[in-house]
């Protein structure tokens, strides 16, 4: 193994360990099991035709769940290094500091993705017992949301650069989960800027094409309504959308962080 | 080339909008030559901690050039051949003493099975044999800081950096890491590190550089300046004073009719000595006073230290 990839899959391990040893993992996935299963609970009631609502409450969990967890996990990783110190030590050692964000990086979205595997699973189980099927379109709805987290992952990251802990947490949180309001709000106010002040309606559009969409990862209705599966070019599109989103992100992160005083 | 040099640095420290930069590091020139060990000493606030975090990269100067093992300061070539071990560090109070070994190995491109291989011996080196599965959480200060020493020679790096090595250390750690630093130098290492326990500095170093509010202010060979520090004296019965005792001689009464005169070199110690028997008076005791490093310490710094 090289030396490179031998640095990266001991910092990975070390962002993993501290989360199961923090028990993060384990409250929200006994917190999803107790909502969703209580969702599911309701068909014993004798009530029938609910699995679309299983389903949709099911998904809603699932995607707060890693979502919070993964934005929480990744918002930590820098400044507690930092506070704590253990960060001196680290680079130290002959890694560049940009190995040591991408180590960070790959650490956090491993631990969205245990944990989106995690809940996933959970969510298949309930909605198997509660009698809902679920077709390609999930496994598709899986694939986009890693995508979306890994965007997510280096967003948190590259705030966590020029935020506080909480502030990150908080700014990260509206975005992520404020994406679709937002993009349908700026849509609207361009719409209507458009003609009575142009300038401001180009510097709204910059402003819907800079922030990063969400919305777009996110299959949580089709999955609900049984859709067909996506096409190949679509998830191509989104694949490369999410993977340019998480690229630039990093790149912008190690800019900050390479000339950056600790 | 010489491990570590360092030219006209100066360091200023940004305290808020509106408020003068306070400067941390004033001009400093400094070098550490190959196998040597060096002391860096001074107050607290003299700037020690910031030219050492110049040193490995962590912040960046406003003006100088830092080179370290031949390389920029901060670069991987550079930190290749470096063992560091920072002020403070708690370390990851998750893990236990061998995980964290192997993570900062793994930083050091060192293999699963090199690691095995050297971590168990290193803990045993650094007195934490038989703890090495607990976590760090539960580890006290002194314990923590032979971890910090375990991770800072577990790549056997050509130069050691250290920031306050002795700080939290009971006196078995303090021997226990005196007798690892001193093995490294007989391997040829170079270390360059600061503390405030003098002597430990006493016992360790090559040489001592004294730095004050960013500035250098001396720089000894540490047997130099010992010898420097040390006095000779003689305590003595006589009736009176010979009168061709050398005028410059310190002479007090420490009681019982006794009279002790206190002299800088061996020269003038044998010369006296003579005089004395010559003229009748009865030698108690006659030595050296070696000189202590704290004593310069305060005069050299004008009383300040802290």
């Amino acid at each position: 193994m090289s030396g490179k990839l031998i640095t990266l899959r001991g910092l990975v391990w070390a962002t993993l360990l501290e989360s199961i040893r923090r028990k993060d993992l384990y409250v929200l996935l006994i917190l999803s099991l107790a909502l969703m299963g209580g969702t599911g609970f309701i068909q014993f009631f004798g009530v029938s035709g609910l699995e679309q609502f299983l389903k949709d409450i099911s998904l809603f969990v699932v995607n707060v769940c890693v979502l919070v967890l993964c934005v929480t996990a990744t918002a930590r990783q820098l400044p507690r290094e930092i506070e704590m110190r253990t960060l001196f030590p680290l680079l130290a050692k002959p890694m560049s500091r940009a190995e040591y964000l991408v180590g960070k990086f790959f650490g956090s979205l491993l631990l969205a993705v245990v944990a989106l595997a995690l809940f996933a699973a959970e969510f298949a189980l309930i909605a198997h017992i509660g009698g809902a099927s679920l077709g390609w379109i999930f496994a598709q709805a899986l694939y986009l949301r890693i995508l979306s987290l890994s965007v997510v992952v280096a967003m948190v990251l590259c705030l966590s650069l020029v935020l506080t802990h909480s502030a990150n947490v908080v700014i990260s949180l509206m975005l992520v989960f404020g994406a679709s309001l937002f993009s349908r709000s700026i849509n609207l106010v361009y719409f209507e800027l458009e003609e009575t002040s142009p300038l401001v309606g180009k510097a709204l559009l910059w402003v819907y094409y800079f922030t990063p969409h969400f919305d777009l990862f996110d299959l949580s209705e089709k999955v609900v309504f049984d859709w067909p599966p996506v096409s190949w070019a679509t998830l191509g599109a989104l694949s490369l959308y999410g993977l340019a989103y998480t690229l630039v992100l990093l790149v912008v992160a190690q800019l900050i962080f390479r000339r950056k005083s600790i | 080339m010489r491990p570590i040099e360092v030219e006209n640095l100066t360091v200023y420290y940004r305290r808020g909008f509106g408020k003068p930069r306070l400067k941390a590091v004033d001009g400093l020139s400094l070098g550490v030559n190959e196998g040597e060990v060096v002391g860096f000493i001074g107050p607290n606030g003299a700037g020690k901690s910031t030219t050492i975090k110049v040193l490995m990269g962590f912040i960046f100067p406003q003006a100088g050039r830092v080179s370290v093992l031949g390389h920029p300061a901060g670069s991987v070539a550079a930190k290749r051949g470096i063992g560091y071990l920072p002020e403070v560090a708690q370390y990851y109070p998750f893990m236990t003493a061998t995980e964290v070994l192997f993570l900062y190995g793994s930083a050091q491109k060192l293999s699963r099975k090199e690691l095995k291989r050297r971590i168990p011996a290193l803990l045993e080196k650094v007195g934490l044999k038989g703890r090495e599965q607990e976590a760090l959480r539960k580890f006290s200060k002194g314990m923590l800081q032979r971890v910090g020493i375990a991770q800072a020679v577990l790549g056997q790096p050509r130069l050691l950096i250290l920031d306050e090595v002795t700080s939290g250390l009971d006196p078995v750690g303090r021997r226990d890491i005196r007798d690892l630093l001193l093995e490294r130098k007989r391997e040829g290492a170079t270390i360059f590190f600061s503390s405030h326990e003098l002597t430990e500095v006493a016992r360790l170093c090559d040489r001592i550089i004294l730095v004050d509010e960013g500035k250098k202010l001396e720089e000894h060979p540490l047997k130099e300046l010992l010898d420097r520090l040390c006095t000779f004296f003689i305590t003595f019965r006589s009736d009176g004073l010979p009168a061709s005792l050398s005028k410059g001689a310190a002479v007090d009464s420490p009681g019982e009719g006794l009279l002790r005169v206190s002299l800088k070199d061996n020269e003038t110690f044998l010369r006296t000595l003579d005089i004395l028997r010559s003229n009748g008076a009865e030698i108690v005791e006659a030595g050296t006073d070696r000189g202590s490093l704290e004593e310069y310490f305060v005069q050299a710094i004008g009383g300040k230290i802290t």
